[in-house]
């Protein structure tokens, strides 16, 4: 544990009182919108193979919905209810399961396995397109190495696209994560007039091929860009970075490698997407607590055994069906299930630490969760059912006022998914009435 | 008349099927709509297949919703059958077209390496190629640029030429080290061109692969001759000049440049050397295949031929193993999928497992240096192990760590399907699982995938449940006898079953939980066959056809770096039989793909009508 890169409890205090004003965001407020367009941030937490009944809802409401009580799975979201929505009865009409559902969790559209093919755009990228000018990096992709069937398949590991057709990376190594935001683009020896010539020849190269090849050179070009995007504003923001580094050892650079610990794997991670948002290094973060159809192991959280998505086939308990590893086995239907709900509740515990993190980081006038909005879920309800209906979704954080926060949403009639990334996309500014099959924001978030 | 018959199963899907398989709808990702409008039928030939599958076996459309008669149900499937099953692929003749794509992260290392004239081992600092539905991480539709990906290119290169070029300080890189990268004789810099000008001719056209143009080397002398000006050292603007070559698109991608004609082409020299290189080496041309590009000569089918027996013998080739036969067989994936767990299974370690990949890509080299037939990959009586991978085997005599060709005559083990590496791959962790291994049988090995399995078979899983007692076997039968899935189970189990001797990491076990192990099986048409080496029997007396063409169309996807269209059956088909006159050799085989219209013309925009090309298929 030790030698594992954290935020400690201290440092962050620490921080806090320095009041180290990091983020550039009063420069970058000046240009005139509004502060809502200027600070918010928003992230997704994805999680795969679903979640049972009775660990997501919570116990007790009062008359106007407000969150009274958390059930016993939820215990570690408790104290942070406040800054929990719930709605009920959402959906993704279009795809779902767990390569198409994963695949178009942020797209809204569908993925037939036969093409790569997401229907559109993702939320993230096209929030990342709006605000991402102002930041080094215009969205960051996180994501964990895959345990298991599965772990290189495409739809099952992508959340983001750039276009429907073009998945967007992701990074799975905490240090890869930090030396994105915090060093230059090789090391220093990449000078631009190197990048100028690139482009160049990319362009004369692009004149001369057919239309389907340049638009291969066209991903080429943007990519360049991006790099020399993010030179440029790593070198305007050198010398605070600097002093950054120097102030606080939130900034240590993390082990090469990967955690052993999942626990440790996992809250790095998180320590790293508070730090790209609380540094201004980026406003929009994905990051996928495992692929679409995880089959990882939990047997080390103490009662739980066999792989997640197993688990999440909790009506079989025998430990024979195709699902499962033939060694592992169950005792009752009642002991499987709730040893899927206590993965959920490990999850919950994770996105806890988070929401803490989160908390307790000044972000101008309020903490960066109050500038936040998370969505944390999966493309599934159910796992042994594999319910397209009624996902399990919590939107996390005020974002920044926006968010009428501690209450659950009923939904009578089937809401899209859809709703809410046009809601976040128009609270960043972004001219758009539509986002995938809608033209109806989640205008209750507020309500 | 077919008009008539097309018309009316046009109305009966519409009536039927498109409530819920409409554009806007696509319930279950399914759009007969599009489907129903895109020509021929066959380029959507799995979707067909599984609308065929779900309207014989009466699941779709589900119960609940208005059901066609018999008699409609009958000219729905006879359409289909008609369309798809026995469309006439003999009468489409089109190259195809082969887009440009990035260099794998693989390719990429190699092809770095070659040129500079290194040994790079930074393969670790890219991310993992994902991969598609096709199964090989060459194909163009999978080969994404991401800005991620575009700033790992920077620090990699910058790592490369540092690795490549040390530079010290007060002491100049000797001219020679440069020279070399460019292929240049040593003594080339006395004429009268400007040295620079001479390298980088030499240089470009090796890391473009083909001659540079006047543009790009004006482009690049320009950039040189600034950063001189500007003060830069002459080694340190070198070594910029290669960064820049190594990052720039042209090294990055494999680029074939369009003609201007709209037919059909011959690819010329250059790009049949890069062809050639990247399907059988998985990097750049070398010295001889640049000199016969230069001189024009390598589409010669005599110099062709000659250049193939030397470029297998390489071992620059071993990637046909190690990469082709891998991603084909799935035996890359030994090490991912399989959970090593070092306290309960202190045997399986990773120099084990990496020894029995190295197993399986030795022995599918060896078919393909030794010309043996292809259907050797199920009876060979040999293979290539060391002494870890011998005592999982329980073969005697093999010591130490380096792989040696042993017989297996008298032992359990032959070919393929007796080697460790499929037969893991083919379980899940700790157990066999029957039914993938026939899955992997069929699908993979054989090309002839079962449908998917119907819609709401969980019902069956609660039936099972209550079960608990009975033996794989027996839970395989019942699950068999249900009409929905015996279809397909009475395919794919009996030879999964036949392979039960063979434990979840392929060793050899006499009985499982103490009950004697039942090896036999019954193909659908009657055949009975025992064990190992009664399924390798009855594989290649009914199904060596379709192990052959299916070699031929995941070798033919590899070498062109794309998933295969519709209009790839002809040249598969056409091989397919050229072959059987020729013992099913595999240097035949590799020889084929090599003269065959796709991999020697290609249409320079993105095909669709049926175009004639000018040559025909060996």
């Amino acid at each position: 544990m030790n030698n594992t890169w954290r935020i400690s409890r201290r440092s962050m205090l620490r921080s806090l009182g320095a009041a180290l004003a990091l983020p550039s965001l009063d420069a970058m407020r000046a240009h005139g919108g509004s502060q809502v367009e200027d600070t918010l941030k928003v992230g997704y937490l994805y999680i795969p193979n679903g979640v049972a009944e009775g660990a997501w809802q919570p116990a007790s409401v009062d008359a106007s919905d407000r969150l009274l009580k958390l059930n016993p799975w939820m215990s570690p979201l408790e104290p942070f209810k406040k800054d929990i929505l719930i709605p009920e009865n959402m959906w993704t009409p279009r795809g779902n399961g767990h390569s198409a559902g994963t695949a178009t969790w942020l797209t809204g559209g569908s993925y037939d396995d036969i093409r790569i093919d997401a229907g559109g755009t993702s939320v993230d990228q096209l929030a990342a397109r709006k605000v991402g000018h102002g930041t080094m990096l215009p969205s960051l992709e996180l994501s964990l190495e895959g345990e298991g069937f599965f772990s290189n398949s495409l739809p099952r590991n992508t959340l983001s696209w750039a276009n429907e057709q073009l998945p967007a990376s992701r990074e799975t190594r905490p240090r890869m994560v930090f030396d994105r935001m915090f060093r230059r683009a090789g090391e220093g020896r990449v000078d631009r007039s190197v990048l100028d010539l690139v482009m160049d020849q990319s362009r004369s190269l692009k004149r001369r091929l057919g239309r389907q090849d340049a638009l291969k050179i066209d991903e080429y070009l943007d990519a360049v860009r991006a790099v020399e995007r993010r030179i440029e504003f790593a070198e305007k923001q050198a010398s605070r970075y600097t002093h950054a580094t120097r102030s606080s050892d939130l900034f240590q650079r993390p082990v090469a490698g990967i955690p052993a610990d999942h626990a440790v794997y996992v809250q790095t991670m998180m320590d790293l997407m508070v730090l790209a948002f609380w540094s201004g290094a980026t406003r929009v973060c994905t990051f996928m607590l495992d692929h679409g159809q995880s089959n990882r192991y939990f047997n080390f959280i103490d009662g739980v055994q066999g792989t997640w998505h197993a688990l999440s086939h909790w009506k079989d308990f025998s430990g024979k069906t195709e699902d499962d590893d033939g060694v592992t086995s169950w005792a009752s239907r009642k002991t499987k299930l709730d040893m899927y709900n206590t993965v959920t509740r490990w999850h919950h515990q994770q996105v806890a630490y988070l929401l803490e993190r989160m908390q307790t980081l000044n972000d101008g006038e309020g903490s960066l969760l109050d500038h936040s909005m998370l969505l944390y879920g999966s493309s599934l309800a159910d796992g042994h059912e594999h319910e397209s209906e009624n996902l399990p979704l919590m939107v996390l954080g005020q974002g920044c006022g926006t968010i009428n926060s501690g209450r659950r949403i009923r939904y009578r009639k089937k809401r899209s998914l859809s709703a809410y990334h046009l809601a976040t996309l128009q609270r960043l500014g972004a001219v758009t009435e539509t986002f995938a099959e809608t033209s109806d924001p989640m205008g209750e978030l507020q309500d | 008349m077919a008009l008539e018959k097309e018309e009316l199963v046009h109305d009966l899907l519409s009536s039927y099927c498109l409530d819920c398989h409409d554009d806007t709808i696509e319930k279950g990702d399914l759009n007969l709509e599009s489907m129903l409008q895109t020509r021929p039928l066959v380029r959507n030939l799995d979707a067909w297949r599984n609308v065929m599958a779900r309207v014989e076996h009466r699941d779709m459309p589900p119960a609940e919703k208005p059901q066609p008669s018999d008699d409609e149900r009958a000219a729905i499937l006879d359409w289909l059958e008609r369309e798809v099953v026995h469309f006439d692929y003999m009468q489409v003749k089109h190259p195809g077209h082969e887009p440009i794509r990035r260099l794998t992260h693989l390719e990429f290392i190699r092809t770095a390496s070659d040129l500079l004239h290194a040994d790079f081992d930074l393969l670790e600092l890219f991310p993992t190629d994902l991969s598609g539905a096709s199964g090989f991480d060459n194909t163009a539709n999978t080969l994404f640029v991401q800005p991620m990906l575009m700033e790992r290119y920077l620090s990699v290169v910058d790592r490369m030429v540092d690795l490549a070029f040390p530079g010290k300080e007060d002491v100049e890189i000797p001219w020679d080290i440069w020279a070399r990268i460019a292929g240049m004789i040593p003594d080339q810099s006395v004429n009268d061109e400007p040295r620079i000008q001479a390298f980088l001719k030499g240089f470009l056209t090796r890391a473009f692969r083909r001659p540079a143009g006047p543009e790009d080397l004006a482009r690049y002398i320009l950039i040189f001759d600034q950063w001189r000006q500007s003060g830069m050292a002459f080694d340190e603007a070198m070594r910029n000049l290669v960064t820049s070559v190594l990052v720039s698109p042209t090294f990055i991608f494999k680029i074939e440049m369009p003609a201007e004609s709209a037919d059909a082409r011959r690819i010329d020299a250059w790009e049949l050397a890069s062809r050639l290189s990247y399907f059988l080496w998985a990097t750049m041309p070398d010295k001889t295949l640049f000199r016969l590009a230069a001189e024009n000569r390598l589409h010669h089918p005599h110099v062709l031929d000659a250049q193939i027996d030397r470029m297998l013998e390489d071992p620059r080739a071993d990637t046909l193993g190690e990469v082709f036969a891998a991603q084909w067989l799935g035996f890359d994936d030994l090490g991912t999928r399989i959970r090593m767990d070092p306290i309960d299974n202190p045997w399986c370690t990773d120099s084990l497992m990496h020894a029995m990949k190295a197993e399986t890509a030795t022995f599918f080299l060896s078919l393909v240096r030794g010309n043996q037939p292809i259907s050797r990959l199920l009876d060979a009586d040999y293979t290539y192990i060391n002494e870890e991978v011998a005592k999982l085997y329980r073969i005697e005599g093999v010591q130490g760590p380096h792989l040696r060709r042993v017989s297996l005559e008298g032992t359990v083990r032959a070919g393929l399907l007796g080697q460790g590496s499929i037969l893991a791959v083919t379980a899940f962790p700790y157990r066999t699982s029957p039914v993938v291994r026939g899955k992997w049988v069929l699908e993979t090995l054989l090309g002839t995938p079962p449908p998917h399995p119907p819609p709401n078979v969980s019902e069956l899983d609660e039936a099972i449940e209550d079960n608990r007692k009975l033996t794989p076997r027996e839970k395989l039968e019942m699950h068999r006898n249900h009409p929905k899935c015996a279809g397909c189970h009475e395919q794919m189990d009996p030879i999964g079953l036949s392979l039960e001797h063979f434990d979840w990491f392929g060793r050899w076990r006499p009985r499982l939980k103490r009950e004697p192990i039942d090896a036999t099986g019954k193909l659908p048409d009657g055949t009975h066959f025992e064990g190992l080496s009664g399924l390798k029997r009855v594989l290649l007396e009914n199904r060596l056809e379709d192990l052959v063409r299916q070699t031929v169309r995941k070798m033919l996807a590899y070498a062109l770096g794309r998933s295969l269209e519709y209009y790839d059956e002809r040249t598969v088909r056409v091989l397919t039989k050229h072959l059987a006159g020729e013992q099913y050799r595999f240097r035949e085989l590799v020889r084929g793909i090599v003269h065959s219209a796709p991999f020697q013309f290609k249409l320079d925009t993105e095909p669709h009508e049926p175009v004639e090309p000018t040559i025909e298929s060996p």
